[in-house]
């Protein structure tokens, strides 16, 4: 769950550090205490969302919704629950194997949904170059093939 | 001015929360710029939950468990 956050995160340009998930029981009260002032310190530091990463309110406001929409999606969904089960399957749940199932299974779909809404939302304000689209949205080369390509057949 | 955060934290019943509890029944204080929400157990936890806290406007999610 946390590193397919961080994934998604990273894919919105949202700083990873603004979610954080951490343990303490219920008989550690000044624990919570501590963790809780020391993230909101952090937050405090990283300024407004949008702030540092840079990016406006719309901009961020489409991005997430995208985002949204990908974590409603159930053909997502249904990878999600996959890989949780293949990595119970597996036994191993070293943060190490599972980022990289993360990377492996669900990142190039995150990328891929996330950045087609933004493609589909700059070709609807006009026509862009490739170089623009790929300034805008910070996928690659190929990935933006695939998702023109995807969009090519759709209108057919 | 100072830029007060807007925090949503997710706490599981039985952990955080209880935590959170305690800690205010033991006077200890804690920023104020939290807002909580109770869940049963932090396996409730969804990504859909994180990305929409960030789309009404949360500056930081935080998950304890």
């Amino acid at each position: 769950m946390a590193e397919t956050v961080r994934r998604i995160l990273d894919t919105v340009g949202v700083q990873r550090e603004r979610f954080y998930i951490d343990w303490a029981s219920a008989a550690e009260g000044p624990r919570f205490v501590k963790l809780l002032t020391d993230f909101t310190e952090r937050i405090r530091e990283l300024g407004p969302l949008g702030e540092r990463e840079g990016l406006s309110r719309d901009r961020l406001r489409f991005r997430l919704e995208a985002a949204r929409k990908l974590c409603q999606n159930m053909q997502f969904r249904a990878q999600y629950g996959n890989l949780a089960k293949e990595i119970k399957k597996l036994g191993d749940y070293s943060p190490e194997n599972i980022s990289q199932l993360v990377e492996k299974k669900l990142v190039p779909q995150i990328r891929k949904r996330i950045f087609e809404a933004e493609v589909k939302e700059l070709l609807a304000q006009g026509p862009q170059s490739l170089e623009a689209l790929k300034e805008a949205t910070g996928a690659s080369e190929e990935e933006l093939a695939g998702i023109l390509n995807s969009l090519e057949k759709g209108k057919k | 001015m100072g830029f007060e955060p807007r925090i949503l934290s997710f706490l599981c019943n039985w952990c955080c929360y209880a935590a959170a509890d305690s800690a205010g029944v033991a006077r200890f204080s804690y920023p104020p710029n939290n807002r909580v929400i109770r869940i049963m157990c932090t396996g409730r936890m969804d990504p859909r939950f994180v990305v929409e806290a960030f789309y009404v406007g949360s500056d930081g999610v935080f998950v304890g468990g």
